[in-house]
């Protein structure tokens, strides 16, 4: 028996174990969502005790890579920011207004612990409605959002 | 005094058998009733003698039937012979002298067992340890020559020539900066010295009607501006190498002194506060690159300067020159009086302000106890007047330097007008010229502003050098717990712990004592204690936090002492009582112990330790923060993830020191499922207030005031009915109540 993850018609995932055994309503969680977003994927169960660990997506067919990735997009939330077209102020608190993977929208930052660098690439912006803002390649940003950004690093 | 003693002793002198040479010998300063009265008390191979000034000599052979004891107790020890029949003399002294009474008890004992016939002294009781230092002494000194050499170094201005092995590497950029100084310096002095001839040369002469040679003005003039030009060139350069050659003279400070306190052993820790250390390393090292980068250095230019231009008049004029440097002396007599006055003061200032960062130290990471007491006032009361103390311990400081810097300014003025007087008399006469005259004005201005901001020096280098002594007070500590020299590596090891005779004292208080204990590779120890017996010394003396003040510890029958620290450390893994994390995501805190460990095995480990769960449901998973501290996750979940640590660095001995004991019982054994997968396989030593947590142990340990007391499996030791069998009995009541 080969354990799968397999979506119903409600959109409730379910996780058939070895034993062919039927968890209904898991949920997919990433362990490492900004270092290693891609590695160590597991699957929780209802009461939060972790079923399977999906270490690797390369191992997995195409059918379970489109199943994960459904089920990971409708419970993840972060925001890529593109570009900051322009800022209230340059000093904190201040509102931005960015671009991002998900449309345009103002980041108000009211501390400055709400930037955290991940790596040399990466950031990870909180705004002050808790929402977290991804910054991936820092330095491939175009120069205008470098230069507002840099005065909050 | 002894002499004296011995003269009015009625005692026949061969009452006293022959004396040889003293075994050990003691000055006691305090009498049975703790008065301040010296007497000698000394061990021969005939026995013991003593005597006090203006009192009978006594002496007593070496009987096997006595006993002579040691106690001390708040700053006092009393040392004690006994014999069959009760008290025979007691002795009182202060800890001052105590090294020479262990000594002389050693030696008293050691002849007795010579005198029983046991000639296996020990040899550990030769060996004598510092009581202030922790240190070994060599066995007949008197004092520790490690605290003796602390002793040696009163605060001096001269502690800042220490900083020379820090500006050392840079030697070559100093040389050059030095060189472009006397240039750049020597640059500035020549614009002076052209007001001479365009005076006597140019404008005299044409005040006399011969007009003006303005071939001979403007090459004047673009001497004028040439020299202006290249002092400003030089003068740039210089700045910058020197500023650049302190900074990293300061950044090398740092990071030396922080490398430093990081090896010192736990004990200097456990005497220092977090904040006065943290104003050390950052404070007191930047006020020193301040000093090195400007000070100093304006300092030699003004040195320079002064020199030159006392040289330059000199050789103008000589008597001139004389009359106006009158001044000098008075001004370096009076920095030499406030120098004193000033050190003081600025040591005073740092210490107050170490003392304020100290409330910071200790407020901040206790904000949750002082809100829930509601202390926050009295936080900021004691702040307040720290602060206000800093304030006026400056107001005092500033008194004396207000008064200071004014009256150099009045003496220089005095000096100006002793020159204008002067210098008008011997121009009326004839025996100067006016361009002279107007050349030692221009010099001079410039000399006693220099010698104002040179004065100012004598501040920032009191300043610099009570900065300094703190530094180095860091600096010249050395490990308690020393490195072996060249050990052997360690390699693979089985785990084979033995405590033979080991005894522990910090300070004074005897801790443990005798502790014989063999640890068999792979088995786990239970110890079983009143809280303050010494269990946690125990364990952090196998840790090797400190070392054992007699007796030894080995490891696979290796003294550990002759391991690496390092090495040795590697092999042993920690769970306290309170986790600490540091500021970082949960997987660098998982893997603090191994930095390289790959994700999986960080998962591996986290689910082992009953972690990885409640981590997935952080939203970031092992990407989340922990906060300083860990102060985001609860209790339990700080000692899973400090689980996870030790399991990750897969030690051979493992400690647990009350690793459950800050949770309630239902977390416990969720952490006693991941404790006993950590313990599988390994030496494992685990201290515990509820023995249920101790089941899995193969032998418990029982400590009572720093002795073993009973040692066996939990059957033996209920049969014994003794320390153990009470503490299992009020356990139960005390589960039966809840
Ligand atoms: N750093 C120290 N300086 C002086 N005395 C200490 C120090 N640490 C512990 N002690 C003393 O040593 C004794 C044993 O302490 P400890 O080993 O922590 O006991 P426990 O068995 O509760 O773990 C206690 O009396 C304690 O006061
Ligand atoms: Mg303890």
């Amino acid at each position: 028996m080969v354990a799968r993850l397999h979506q119903d018609a409600n959109g409730t995932l379910h996780w058939l174990d070895r034993d062919g055994e039927d968890h209904a309503g898991v949920s997919l969680v990433r362990a490492f969502p900004l270092t290693a977003p891609d590695e160590a994927i597991c699957v929780v169960g209802v009461h939060g005790n972790e079923l399977h660990e999906f270490a690797s997506l390369a191992a997995l067919d195409d059918e379970q890579r489109r199943v994960i990735a459904s089920a990971l997009s409708d419970r993840e939330f972060m925001p890529v920011i593109e570009r900051i077209n322009s800022v209230s102020r340059r000093w904190i608190p201040t509102v931005w207004a960015i671009d991002t993977d998900h449309g345009a929208t103002d980041l108000a930052l009211d501390s400055e612990e709400a930037i955290r660098r991940i790596d040399e690439r990466t950031l990870l912006v909180r705004d002050a409605r808790g929402i977290c803002f991804l910054i991936k390649n820092y330095p491939e940003l175009d120069r205008r959002s470098r230069r507002l950004l840099e005065r909050f690093l | 005094m002894h002499k004296d003693v011995a003269a009015s002793s009625p005692l026949p002198l061969d009452a006293v058998p022959s004396r040889s040479a003293p075994i050990a010998r003691v000055e006691l300063d305090l009498d049975e009733r703790f008065n301040f009265r010296t007497s000698v008390l000394s061990l021969d191979t005939a026995g013991l003698h003593w005597q006090a000034a203006g009192a009978v000599a006594q002496h007593w052979p070496i009987d096997p039937a006595l006993r002579l004891t040691h106690q001390s107790r708040a700053g006092a020890g009393c040392l004690r012979l006994e014999g069959p029949d009760g008290t025979l003399a007691l002795w009182r002294h202060t800890q001052s002298v105590n090294p020479a009474v262990q000594r002389l008890r050693d030696g008293f004992r050691r002849l007795l067992r010579e005198r029983e016939g046991a000639s296996d002294s020990v040899a550990d009781d030769a060996t004598v340890i510092c009581p202030v230092c922790k240190n070994p002494m060599p066995a007949q000194a008197e004092d520790c020559p490690h605290c003796e050499r602390a002793a040696e170094n009163p605060p001096s201005t001269w502690i800042l020539l220490r900083l020379w092995r820090f500006a050392k590497p840079y030697k070559k950029q100093l040389i050059l900066g030095f060189i472009l100084t006397l240039v750049s310096t020597f640059a500035t002095l020549v614009p002076p010295y052209i007001t001479m001839p365009l005076m006597d040369k140019v404008l005299i002469p044409s005040q006399r009607g011969e007009g003006i040679d303005f071939a001979v003005a403007s090459m004047y003039l673009g001497a004028l501006l040439g020299s202006a030009l290249l002092a400003w060139a030089l003068g740039y350069w210089r700045t910058y190498i020197l500023a650049l050659i302190s900074e990293r003279i300061g950044a090398d400070l740092r990071e030396v002194t922080f490398a430093h306190l990081l090896g010192l052993s736990l004990e200097y820790f456990g005497g220092k506060r977090t904040g006065d250390l943290i104003a050390r390393i950052g404070a007191e090292t930047d006020r020193l690159c301040v000093f090195l980068s400007l000070q100093l250095l304006d300092f030699a230019t003004d040195l320079v300067m002064i020199v030159m231009t006392a040289a330059i008049l000199v050789s103008i004029d000589p008597l001139l020159a004389l009359v106006t440097l009158t001044p000098l002396p008075f001004i370096v007599w009076m920095a030499y009086l406030v120098r004193d006055k000033l050190r003081f003061g600025f040591e005073q200032i740092n210490r107050t302000w170490a003392e304020v960062t100290n409330v910071l130290a200790d407020t901040i990471p206790g904000i949750r106890v002082v809100k829930a007491f509601g202390q926050e006032q009295r936080e900021i009361r004691r702040f307040t007047e720290l602060n206000q103390k800093n304030l006026r311990m400056n107001d005092r400081v500033n008194r004396i330097w207000a008064l200071f810097s004014p009256t150099v300014t009045l003496l220089t003025e005095f000096g100006l007008l002793i020159i204008w007087a002067f210098g008008i008399w011997q121009v009326g006469h004839g025996r100067v010229s006016v361009g002279v005259l107007s050349a030692f004005l221009a010099y001079i201005s410039r000399f006693f502003t220099r010698i104002d901001s040179m004065s100012r020096f004598v501040s920032f280098t009191q300043q610099a050098a009570a900065g300094a002594k703190r530094i180095f007070d860091v600096l010249d500590c050395v490990p308690t717990v020393p490195q072996p020299n060249n050990p052997q590596p360690l390699g693979p090891i089985q785990g084979r712990i033995e405590l033979r005779n080991v005894s522990f004292q910090h300070g004074s208080h005897t801790v443990l004592r005798e502790i014989d204990l063999t640890i068999a590779p792979g088995e786990m120890i239970g110890l079983i204690g009143h809280s303050g017996s010494g269990k946690s010394t125990l364990a952090n003396l196998i840790c090797r936090f400190y070392d054992v003040s007699h007796g030894s510890i080995t490891l696979d029958g290796r003294d550990i002492r002759s391991i690496g620290l390092a090495d040795y450390r590697q092999h042993i893994g920690v769970v306290l009582q309170e986790p600490f994390l540091f500021f970082g995501t949960i997987a660098e805190n998982i893997a603090y112990g191994r930095p390289g460990a790959s994700r999986s095995e960080i998962i591996t480990a986290a689910r082992a330790a009953n972690a990885h769960d409640f981590i997935l449901r952080l939203p970031l998973g092992y990407d989340s923060l922990v906060g300083e501290r860990g102060q985001s996750l609860s209790g339990g979940e700080r000692q899973r993830i400090s689980i996870a640590r030790a399991l990750l660095t897969n030690p051979s001995i493992l400690i647990l020191d009350e690793a459950t004991s800050a949770v309630d019982s239902t977390t416990e054994k969720e952490i006693q499922k991941a404790l006993d997968r950590l313990i599988e396989g390994r030496t494992t030593i685990a201290i515990a207030h509820r023995l249920s947590t101790l089941r899995k142990a193969d032998r418990l340990v029982v400590l009572d005031q720093g002795l073993i007391v009973e040692t066996g499996t939990h059957e033996d030791l209920m049969q014994r009915h003794g320390l153990y069998h009470h503490f299992y009995m009020n356990q139960i009541q005390a589960e039966e109540v809840a």
